[in-house]
């Protein structure tokens, strides 16, 4: 029987604990009412007056924080539905270039295609800072600023994912590739039915992060939508809405967090396994 | 755990979905509505309605032509009412001296018993003869008597300029230090006058002393008593009876209306006050109205509208502003003699009136904003200015934010503020109770 280490496992547990009690407090404060909250975070300034509160359960469960947010104060709702779109429209992009240039990358032997592999590695490494400026600039040329396009766009081929699928379509051994082809296979049913298949726990772990990386996204539509607010998603709507406290921030915060909570668990294998099988640990 | 979490994700996202679909159906029946209305430059109008009544600015009053002292008349028959419209010549009303019989026959046995009187003395005295000495002293009396007179009438003018210039009169006299020439006049008059008389008492006692019998002393006094008698009685009996004749039915000296009328059948009237008063011919109608209770200042010109008994308008305008016999403020409104029997009898719109209606508009442009908009509070008068913001869907929604203002005057539903004052969109008439932060939105 395996002996247990203890000290690691509370050290574990604490920093799990750590990690999770912002999302429970976040979950449980969204059932505060408004008012209650408003106190509450008004007393948050005054610590040399006394020990820092730690409150956890309301006076009154209360609805009236989601009332507000999904019936009331419907701006919540709609910068919540951009993020949607924003997520949606940029996963099924990346789904359909993504894989498709990893296995162009992995599999096929042109001329350039090391210097491309090259520049992948390098977009990978350089910060979304560095690119920025050019994006902004083209895509003013486009005319595509201030657009939804101007955000989906640049995302669609992101390289860390195209980098992470084409480490992982390399190491898919060539024998079957070289069945299939005997099978009269052609280029695109291999990638379909061997190189997909074979990178199913890759490619969800891509997507899980993938969309948490869209979920989360601030600085690209700052910079690609400046004038058109409406086209915000939640998530750089947030730093505007918990500014001056409206009593509904944990609401939507709630909310904000439930779908990558509920991706994650949909991929939550996949994660784990992608991770390992790419030596991302 | 996949499922689960599939499972999560769909009902997350119908249910927001839901909450979208709804949200603006349930944003729209919980946020309160109103009306907008937006401030205007102008003049302020406002329709005055008032009572006004028939006058007519030129009248003549009927009183009798000639009343003997100590007589009054009663009305027998009264032809007219007031309002009634009369032609020259139409008779007005009929009369008769009270006790007139009585008084004729009082004087006409006064007559006959002078004139006994003084057949009697005539034939008392019928063997008398007149000597140059009675002859004389009948004149110098006849002088004296005069001379009193005069004396008597020169004193009363002198007291009455005295008095006048406060003068005070010492025995009958002026004192010494009066300056004032009309005074010294009418004292030299007074002189003069006692002058006069001192000199014909001395001519009558001069005649008196050379002779004079006692019957020709009593039978010239008698006689003169009865003959002034019979003259008196004469000339009342004959102003009585002009009086009876000429005032026994009066008449319209011309045509026009009878504007008021002061005596009744069967009443005493002294003849010396307006039994009724008639108007011009041709006369100027006008409507005059009080504007005491009115804090407009009205001018000349200001259009009004006269209302029929029917509710018809005829149009007019102000001919007049000024006060009235009692000092109230009145307006004066013409109308054609020809449209007054389109409005109402003549008499109900001197008695009752009929209602103008005054179109007031102001000098000077203001900010004009419906009264219903201005909300009034402990700190006086203030509005919900309505911020406009679209939102997310595209939708109008107005936030409310409180303005103080300055109300300068009212009318008709309309409120004139201070042009200066620049005022956004104004929330008002809304269906539930709104505040200063809220967000509201317009009727449709």
């Amino acid at each position: 029987m395996k002996k247990r280490n203890y000290p690691v496992l509370l050290l574990l547990w604490i920093t799990a604990v750590l990690i999770v009690l912002p999302v429970i407090m976040t979950f449980l404060y969204s059932f505060f009412s408004p008012e209650e909250i408003r106190v509450f975070l008004a007393s948050r300034d005054r610590y040399d007056e006394r020990l820092m509160e730690i409150k956890l359960i309301p006076r009154m469960i209360s609805l009236d924080q989601y009332w507000a947010v999904l019936i009331e104060d419907t701006r919540v709702l709609r910068y919540y539905f951009n993020s949607i779109i924003y997520t949606l429209s940029i996963l099924a992009g990346q789904a359909l270039i993504v894989p498709a240039l990893a296995y162009s990358l992995s599999r096929f032997r042109f001329l350039g295609r090391d210097i491309i592999s090259f520049l992948v590695i390098i977009l990978v490494i350089l910060p979304f800072q560095v690119t920025m400026v050019p994006s902004a600039l083209m895509l003013r040329n486009l005319e595509l600023t201030d657009t939804m396009w101007a955000v989906i766009l640049p995302a669609l081929a992101s390289p860390f994912y195209v980098f992470l699928l084409r480490q992982n379509m390399i190491s898919i051994p060539n024998e079957l590739f070289e069945a299939a082809q005997i099978d009269r296979a052609g280029p695109v049913r291999c990638f379909f039915h061997i190189a997909i298949p074979a990178s199913r726990a890759i490619l969800g772990a891509a997507a899980a992060l993938s969309f948490a990386d869209c979920w989360n996204m601030v600085e690209q539509p700052l910079i690609y939508i400046p004038g058109k607010e409406s086209l915000h998603p939640l998530s750089v709507v947030f730093n505007q809405l918990s500014g001056e406290s409206t009593g509904i921030e944990f609401a939507g915060a709630a909310l904000f967090l439930l779908p990558a909570l509920l991706v994650y668990l949909f991929f939550q294998t996949d994660i784990l396994t992608g991770i390992r099988i790419s030596d991302l640990k | 755990m996949k499922r689960k979490a599939l499972r999560g994700i769909v009902i997350l996202l119908i249910a927001l979905l839901i909450c979208f679909f709804f949200s603006g159906t349930i944003k729209t029946m919980t946020t309160a509505k109103v009306k907008i209305a937006y401030s205007d430059e102008g003049l302020i109008k406002e329709q005055i309605p008032l009572n006004a009544y028939l006058v007519f600015p030129e009248t003549e009053e009927i009183v009798a032509d000639y009343v003997p002292d100590g007589i009054a008349f009663t009305i027998t028959k009264l032809n007219v009412h007031r309002g009634s419209f009369v032609h020259t010549g139409d008779i007005l009303f009929e009369t008769e001296i009270s006790g007139i019989k009585e008084m004729t026959t009082a004087q006409e046995k006064e007559y006959a018993d002078m004139e006994r009187e003084l057949l009697e003395l005539k034939r008392q005295y019928s063997g008398i003869l007149f000597s140059n000495s009675d002859q004389r002293w009948i004149e110098t009396y006849d002088t004296y008597l005069t001379a009193l007179l005069k004396k008597h009438q020169a004193e009363v003018a002198l007291e009455v300029v005295a008095r006048l210039k406060h003068v005070i009169l010492s025995d009958g006299r002026i004192p010494e230090n009066i300056t004032d020439e009309t005074v010294h006049e009418a004292q030299n008059a007074v002189d003069a006058a006692a002058t006069e008389e001192e000199t014909a008492k001395k001519a009558m006692d001069r005649a008196f002393r050379a002779g004079v019998s006692d019957d020709v002393y009593n039978y010239t006094l008698r006689t003169r008593m009865c003959l002034e008698k019979m003259e008196q009685a004469h000339v009342l009996l004959v102003n009585l009876l002009t009086a009876s004749e000429s005032m026994k039915t009066v008449r319209a000296p011309h045509a026009g209306y009878i504007v008021d009328i002061n005596i009744a059948a069967g009443e005493q009237w002294t003849g010396l006050t307006a039994a009724m008063t008639i108007s011009s011919e041709n006369p100027d109608c006008l409507f005059r109205a009080d504007i005491s209770d009115v804090s407009r200042t009205l001018s000349i010109n200001l259009k009004s509208v006269i209302r029929t008994f029917s509710g018809a308008g005829i149009n007019s305008s102000i001919s007049a502003v000024g006060y009235d016999s009692l000092g109230n403020p009145v307006i004066d409104i013409p109308v054609l003699q020809e449209d007054l029997k389109r409005i109402n009898t003549v008499n109900r719109l001197m008695r009752d009136g009929t209602t103008v209606e005054v179109n007031y508009i102001s000098d000077t442009e203001t900010r004009l904003l419906p009264s219903a908009a201005i909300r009034w509070g402990e700190s006086g008068a203030y509005v919900y200015v309505a911020e406009e913001t679209t939102d997310i869907f595209g939708a109008s929604v107005y936030k409310i934010s409180k303005m103080p203002i300055t109300v300068l005057d009212e009318a008709d539903g309309v409120t004139a503020l201070s042009i200066d004052l620049y005022i956004g969109p104004v929330a008002y008439m809304e269906d539930r109770y709104i505040a200063e932060g809220m967000e509201v939105m317009e009727y449709d």
